[in-house]
């Protein structure tokens, strides 16, 4: 599993990226939007946990353009100023979780566990039947889910325990 | 309830049947509740920042004591009883004990400057230090000068600038003025913005790159209106553009001292 950190304060996501370290997550850390695209150029991760106000890019536009160039990413928000308008919208952008900092440690890793189990089922089903020559099916899978994803009804309820 | 400072100023203003000052009333009530919004806005995320910051290394020294635990921490105590400290590796404790000591220091910072500010809002005339009053939106600014990629750097001076004035007005008037420079910028700019107190006025320069940016092409009313209430309150700001440079300064009179 690969996981990016994207936040501006760099105590801060240092200090995340030890704990889930500690619980077998293991971490790459950059510390604003565009080091962040510049990294997905060079190589995707499965899942990004992404602040919204950083200097420069602002997160929200980070998980815009992932939407259109990297749709596969799972992303999960994490913010110290999340607005409803903020979560609404990222939802729209099909973040896969939203959270408010200070989040539980243990409930951030879940998520990022859900949101690898997510992409992980969500890219096999659709290789199976696009191996079975099913690619319509292959397709409505990624579709669909990506749907439930937004809903929010697939792995976070199963990862809250 | 007691009647806010925009209150009065409108029942004066209807009262003296002025259409031109009640329409201000409104404008000044409309500004106060955006700078107002954009403090609380900008206060609450810093502060939420410091609370991650000691959520995160109270939970990492948590992590650190539960491994030990593990792996066996009271005989790790009973060496480092017996060795004062020389086999237990405590730095990580003291830098998490450290973090957490000064984040708590920065968000009583901005929770006491928050109050200040909240105290100032109802008030129609006082005398204050302009520094501590520029002090109290700062953090707004810097939230600002943050989104828009703008590095600022403020230095305020040491001592005290009193002024007489009308406090919440005195705060909308700074905070428009700079943050109009500021969105005037480019993205990856720097500003700097210092106070000082010269004879009989207390001055605020923001020193930019290129030509002061004046007024911002999608709210040139914003930039009238900040002006306007600055100039009602005996202030005066004027531009100078030098060697690839300009300095915006705001000066208001001294308490006791005007002119």
């Amino acid at each position: 599993m690969r996981v990016l950190l994207v936040d501006d304060e760099i105590e801060f996501v240092n200090t995340l990226s030890n704990r889930l370290g500690m619980r077998g997550i293991k971490t790459d850390v950059v510390h604003n939007g565009q080091q962040a695209l510049d990294y997905v150029a060079d190589s995707e991760p499965d899942v990004m946990v992404l602040d919204l106000k950083m200097p420069g890019l602002h997160g929200m536009e980070v998980l815009r353009k992932l939407s259109k160039t990297n749709p596969d990413i799972q992303v999960v928000i994490l913010t110290g100023h999340g607005t409803d308008q903020d979560e609404e919208e990222a939802q729209r952008l099909r973040a896969f979780d939203y959270l408010r900092k200070p989040a539980d440690i243990d409930t951030l890793a879940d998520r990022i566990r859900g949101a690898y189990k997510f992409k992980a089922e969500k890219t096999m089903a659709a290789v199976a039947f696009a191996e079975a020559g099913e690619f319509e099916t292959a397709k409505d899978i990624a579709h669909e889910a990506d749907k439930l994803q937004t809903t929010g009804e697939l792995f976070k309820d199963e990862n809250k325990d | 309830m007691s009647k806010t400072n925009a209150d009065q100023v409108q029942e004066e203003a209807m009262a003296t049947g002025k259409a031109t000052d009640v329409y201000n009333s409104l404008d000044l009530r409309r500004a106060q509740l955006e700078v107002l919004s954009k403090v609380l806005g900008d206060v609450t995320h810093d502060a939420q920042n410091h609370l991650a910051i000691i959520n995160e290394s109270a939970g990492w020294m948590g992590d650190l004591l539960n491994l030990k635990k593990k792996k066996g921490f009271g005989r790790i105590v009973a060496l480092f009883k017996r060795n004062r400290g020389q086999h237990l590796d405590v730095e990580p404790f003291f830098e998490g004990l450290k973090s957490i000591h000064k984040r708590v220091g920065e968000a009583a910072t901005l929770t006491r400057r928050l109050s200040r500010f909240g105290d100032r809002m109802d008030k129609t005339k006082a005398v204050i230090d302009a520094n501590q009053a520029f002090e109290e939106i700062r953090d707004a600014l810097l939230g600002q000068a943050k989104e828009r990629g703008v590095r600022l750097e403020v230095k305020l001076a040491k001592e005290a600038a009193m002024v007489e004035t009308e406090p919440a007005a005195f705060q909308l008037s700074m905070f428009g003025n700079i943050a109009q420079l500021i969105e005037g910028q480019e993205k990856g700019a720097s500003l700097a913005v210092e106070t000082d107190v010269n004879e009989d006025r207390f001055h605020l320069h923001v020193t930019g790159p290129g030509r002061s940016p004046g007024s911002l092409p999608d709210d040139p009313v914003a930039e009238g209106f900040s002006r306007e209430i600055l100039e009602k309150l005996g202030g005066e700001i004027r531009s100078q553009s030098d060697d690839g440079k300009y300095v915006t300064t705001l000066a208001f009179p001294l308490a006791g001292r005007e002119t």
